[in-house]
């Protein structure tokens, strides 16, 4: 029950929405009035036909407002769907808001975990039809209950009997409600992982980047073998839950049947004596038979549902509970509105220092770095260098205030990175990584995505141009405003180097006072890199610091200060000539085997 | 009328994936067409028995069509219980991964170029939605069985009342079918209008739940940005569905209009019939009641029929997609001394306004290791993809040993190559399945068991090393498996080329990311696969083809040079240029 309020209190923010629960309440309620009266006018009409003194008028009046009861149960469900359709639109737009918000702050970190990925993929299920469900059934237990007061009233009577029963259906409607509503709840959260990884089994064949091997290797059938045989191993554990469900269900459907279909029979009992009429008998039937239906429903259908709406409520707890690493800058309502956000300046600084840093991923016992210490001075280059593995990219994420080093710490200037607010920290840097972003967004957004605040045309200009990227773009009708990607019909596509330069020109394009190059090179020619970096550092090297993360020592010679990254640590720094003089260091014998490949 | 050939055509499709399966949930349903009938007529008996109450009767007399009402409910409700569960864990499963497989099989054979297009990913997602649609199709094959079933007992029945009122079930349920025709055009819209809209939302949404894209987003701070983008799909989303809400709620209530109109023209009908003393007041009560439950059935059985037509619409994206157009030659790949020949071939992207090869005409020998070089754009992975087969030439002739490209079957031609890709696959499976995928087929193109020892062999070759045996070791932290470094995801690629045993090799780009030491490891390695074999490699690294027999050299789309090493250092042009850039570096 301690599910945030702002959550519960959700749709209260929507006025459309409580308008629409609000009828769609006396909707159900109404329906539920009649249910009751169509057994009083029914009664009304029999009686009054069966009187000697009948008259034609008054029981046409009976009729039609029978007539009117029956006419209003067709429009019923379609108004139900109708109301129910457009609360839960409302609702989504309140949860789109809410989770998308939540989402950009999530750390890093928490999204590794397997767990979370599977709560974030639930949030994205269609929350809102859950929640608008449960709202719904809410409603119509709200509904049910009155209608069973209303039939007690009618049978007066015979209400120890009619108590009786109800106590009994309630019992037994609530050890069916903790079996199936807990089961079907467990059902649901399995069933999303069966789909979660059959997306991703099934998405292997439709990959663009996997197209090549796929058809080459003629992996579809085995893929489609796995996918299969996950898919029955899994819904075999869930059969017998789900029988076990259906079988209490059975049962429970049966006994509810029993009690109303013997009605029949204990009425007959206050018909003998003359305490109800045929009338009421006849007229009593179908509601009986619709109060059943009611009681199956509510251990099958509402309570359960009502069970998915709380796990939903929960599952939203559970996101907004998510840990938050950092603080973006304040998101807007529903953002349409032009981009305001202040101007960014880049930090300046003098030194970036490092001390005894340690760091080791959760779940693993050896440490990444491991005692690691650095000072970059503003204004020079810097090469990391080392064996795949060794930690590289962890230094920029640490660099970078990604992650928090176990022990040691990173300061600028003095002044710890830990303290300092993530966009501030964020500044200092244009990093592009490894793993770029490709975003199949047009060629302007793909570029100015690193710095939105301000857009220059002229900049992104020049920063395509240093990645070499002009004559490419020219050749578009569209220019920078060419989609690329499979989002759009008709978007272009791009070479792997293509994208990599495209990542490159978007890391320029931000000002920054130190550029992190992590590898971004992988698929280019090395001509080309050696031409990007011998333009790039004659034209804005003054004031600027770099630090480059390569595999290509090539690149690394013009290089203030390379440093090799070995066992955790900085093994080897200097410059390349230095380096090159130590007769078994580490960075002169890659240096020799990269040079013995062109000899 | 061709929604109509869509049904038939979904019928077609779908009842010979598990034709068993259908009828023994044809058999399983029986009962319930039956059954209601039998009840409706036990409470006519009951309501009968007591409007002429007398206590002189023995209570059996009332008891007994209540207790053999309630059997009859409990049986149709086992009933119901058991075809539910066989629907849903027998039957529906096998007709749903049915379709899959064929929309799988499907995505085998369409040719690379569509891989690039936004429309092929539209219809991909709209096959996979509406195939949700045809898995039910049979359920309602089997519920028209029933309909008709009900049909006549029901009928008759009510026949045997009064046969004015049938006349007013059948006006009261038809509109139903033609609400279902209307709402399947309206949903069928619908989901296409969406398709976009929804991928556009999930692929923003990944940017920011993902910690792999996410971190350069949080680092360039585009959050909000992203978190626009997202917002923006939404919109045309909520604003898409605002639509079909109002368009459905209003034709509902058109319908509900309509069916409530014959209902109560059915009551003053009863009411009339009364008064004219032509039923008794106990006739008019049970017709009151069944009067309600049989419309229901029948609006329910409609409804049915309805939706079938339903299915036929929406299955339209299915068939557009299983007939996407597939150009395959008939012959198989030979065996001859000449892999390749290319005559002024040329090859132009659809889409595209410049060609992306332009004439290249080229020869390569069988066992032959040919390197394509050149710059960024230059053409090497497209000409690549024309030699392995997956492209066509758009101009010129091209010859696989021997006989016309246009001629092969694309798979026998794969069938002759192992690669190793730039953009290799890491695979979130186990460790052996990562590298028995390389090589699943036998010659009869059916699935061959993994040769665990030849997995071994593999793994060992490449130097991959696990405690754990490599079938019991899963891979890929989003699935609680192991996540491994860049460096042993490439090896794994390397084992997995060195486990599909071919006579063509190709190398495209094999060794982008991998530090100096572990490349030269990685080019030994790829020498050791290489043998005798026929092998292309591409690649910028001029220092890893110095060996090779013929270095094609791009330029353009264009070919600059051709020959081996020492012939292009010695002619001093394009290639001497790059090579002599390239080694500066190492050369103070």
């Amino acid at each position: 029950m301690n599910d945030s309020k702002n959550i519960r209190n959700l749709l209260i923010q929507k006025k459309h929405a409580v308008c629409a629960a609000f009828a769609a309440g006396i909707l159900i309620m109404t329906q539920a009035a009649f249910t009751v009266l169509e057994v009083i006018v029914l009664q009304r009409f029999l009686d009054a036909f069966s009187a000697s003194n009948f008259e034609l008028g008054q029981s046409l009046r009976y009729i039609a407002a029978l007539a009117a009861m029956y006419a209003f149960r067709y429009f019923r469900m379609p108004l139900l769907n109708w109301l129910n359709g457009s609360i839960s639109l409302q609702l989504r737009e309140s949860l789109d808001c809410l989770i998308i918000k939540k989402a950009e702050r999530i750390s890093l970190a928490s999204l590794e975990d397997a767990s979370h990925q599977a709560l974030l993929g639930r949030v994205q299920d269609a929350p809102e039809k859950r929640y608008a469900n449960g709202l719904y059934a809410i409603l119509e237990i709200a509904g049910g209950v009155m209608q069973t007061a209303g039939v007690l009233f009618l049978l007066a009577g015979s209400v120890p009997y009619f108590l009786l029963i109800i106590l009994l259906l309630l019992g037994l409607m609530a050890i069916v409600f903790r079996i199936i509503g807990q089961n079907r709840v467990k059902v649901y959260h399995a069933r999303q992982e069966i789909g979660r990884r059959g997306d991703y089994l099934s998405g292997i064949l439709f990959d663009r980047r996997l197209a090549q091997e796929k058809k080459l290797f003629g992996y579809t059938s085995y893929i489609q073998k796995i996918y299969e045989e996950e898919n029955i191993q899994s819904n075999r554990k869930l059969l017998y839950r789900i029988f076990a469900s259906n079988l209490i269900l059975w049962f429970y459907d049966n006994i509810t049947f029993l009690f109303s279909a013997s009605a029949y029979l204990v009425f007959l009992i206050p018909l003998s004596r003359g305490e109800i009429d045929i009338g009421l008998y006849i007229a009593i039937i179908p509601a009986l038979t619709r109060l059943g239906a009611f009681f199956v429903a509510v251990g099958s259908e509402y309570l359960p549902t009502y069970q998915e709406y709380r796990a939903c409520l929960k599952d939203i707890t559970a996101l907004e509970a998510l840990e938050e690493q950092f603080y973006i800058s304040a998101i807007k309502e529903r953002c349409h509105s032009e981009s305001n956000q202040a101007g960014r300046h880049p930090l300046a600084f003098h030194e970036i220092k490092g001390e005894n840093i340690v760091f080791s991923y959760p779940g693993s016992d050896k440490p990444v770095l491991d005692g690691l210490n650095f000072t970059f001075y503003a204004g020079k280059n810097y090469a990391i260098v080392g064996e795949n593995g060794c930690g590289k990219s962890t230094f920029v994420k640490l660099l970078m205030g990604f992650y928090k080093p176990e022990n040691g710490n990173i300061t600028i200037d003095g002044k710890d990175i830990q303290e300092m607010e993530f966009s501030e920290l964020q500044n200092c840097y244009s990093a592009v990584f490894q793993d770029f972003n490709r975003y199949d967004y047009t060629i302007r957004e793909n570029i100015i995505m690193s710095a939105l605040d301000g857009v220059s045309d002229p900049q992104m200009e020049r920063a395509a141009g240093e990645a070499g990227l002009e004559e490419w773009i020219s050749s578009f009708p569209d220019a920078y405003d060419t989609s690329l990607g499979t989002l759009t019909e008709g978007g272009g596509n791009l070479s792997g180097g293509q994208w990599q330069r495209l990542a490159i020109a978007r890391m320029l394009y931000r000002n920054a006072g130190v550029y992190i190059w992590d590898e971004p090179t992988a698929a280019m020619d090395p001509l080309a890199e050696s031409r990007l970096y011998t333009a790039f550092l004659k034209k804005r090297s003054d004031s600027l610091t770099n630090i480059f993360i390569t595999h290509r020592l090539g690149a690394c010679v013009g290089a203030d200060e390379i440093c090799v990254l070995a066992d955790g640590y900085f093994a080897e720094q200097g410059s390349h000539a230095w380096l090159m003089q130590k007769k078994d260091g580490i960075y002169r014998s890659m240096f020799e085997a990269q040079k013995g490949m062109y000899e | 009328m061709k929604k109509i050939g869509n049904i038939t055509k979904a019928l077609k499709l779908v009842i010979p994936i598990a034709p068993l399966g259908m009828a023994f949930y044809l058999l399983l349903s029986l009962p319930g067409a039956v059954l209601p009938v039998l009840m409706l007529h036990l409470q006519k008996n009951i309501v009968d028995r007591a409007v002429h109450y007398d206590s002189g009767q023995p209570l059996g007399y009332y008891m007994k069509p209540v207790l053999m009402m309630i059997g009859i409910y409990m049986i149709m409700k086992m009933f119901e219980l058991i075809s539910k569960q066989y629907m849903e864990f027998g039957y529906f499963r096998d007709v749903f991964l049915g379709l899959d497989h064929r929309i799988h099989k499907k995505s085998a054979e369409i040719s690379l170029e569509y891989y690039d297009n936004a429309e092929y990913y539209n219809i991909v997602q709209n096959a996979k939605n509406a195939s949700m649609f045809l898995v039910f199709t049979t359920n309602l094959a089997v519920m028209s069985v029933i309909l008709v079933l009900n049909l006549l007992s029901v009928g008759a029945y009510l026949t045997s009342l009064n046969p004015a009122l049938y006349i007013f079930v059948v006006f009261v349920s038809v509109p139903v079918i033609l609400e279902k025709l209307q709402e399947a055009d309206c949903q069928a819209g619908f989901m296409q209008d969406t398709v976009l809209p929804a991928r556009r939302k999930k692929y923003a949404f990944e940017f920011l739940s993902s910690s792999d894209r996410k971190k350069e987003i949080a680092h360039y701070g585009a959050g909000d940005y992203i978190a626009d983008k997202y917002l923006a799909a939404c919109m045309e989303l909520d604003k898409k569905e605002r639509q079909h809400i109002r368009r459905l709620g209003k034709r509902g209530l058109a319908f509900a209009g309509i069916k409530a109109l014959f209902h109560c023209a059915a009551l003053f009908l009863m009411v009339f019939l009364l008064l004219k003393g032509k039923i008794t007041i106990g006739g008019f009560s049970v017709l009151l009641t069944s009067f309600a439950s049989l419309t229901h059935i029948f609006t329910q059985l409609l409804s049915h029929a309805g939706e079938i037509i339903q299915t036929g619409i929406m299955s339209s994206a299915f068939f557009e997609w299983m007939e996407f157009e597939i150009k395959d030659g008939s012959r198989d790949m030979e065996d001859s001394d000449e892999y390749a020949r290319l005559a002024h071939v040329s090859y132009r992207y659809p889409n595209s306004t410049e060609t992306a090869l332009n004439d290249i005409s080229l020869t390569i020998k069988k066992g032959e290791r040919v390197a394509i070089v050149g710059e960024n754009g230059a053409g090497k992975t497209t000409l690549a993809k024309l030699l392995s087969g997956f492209l066509l030439p758009t101009e010129g002739n091209m010859e696989l040993s021997g006989t016309d490209r246009r001629m092969l079957r694309e798979r026998s031609i794969f069938n002759h190559i192992s690669a190793v890709y730039q953009d290799y696959g890491r695979y979130k499976l186990t460790l052996a399945e990562n590298v028995y995928l390389s090589d699943t087929m036998d010659c009869s193109q059916s699935l061959k068991e993994p040769d665990m020892e030849k997995i071994c062999d593999a793994l060992e070759w490449a130097d991959i090393r696990f405690d754990t045996p490599p079938d019991k070791m899963v891979l890929g932290k989003e699935f609680g498996g192991r996540e491994l470094s860049g460096g042993q995801w490439q090896r794994i690629a390397l084992a997995r080329s060195y486990y599909r045993k071919r006579i063509v090799l190709l190398f495209d780009e094999p060794t982008a990311a991998i530090d100096p030491l572990e490349e030269m490891e990685l080019y030994g390695k790829l020498k050791e696969l290489a043998g005798e074999k026929t092998v292309i490699l591409v690649t910028h690294r001029l220092g890893a083809v110095r060996n090779a027999d013929k270095i094609i050299v791009l330029e353009k789309g264009n070919i600059a040079e051709i020959g081996n090493f020492d012939e292009l250092m010695r002619r001093k042009g394009y290639f001497h240029n790059i090579w002599t850039e390239q080694t500066k570096w190492y050369k103070k």
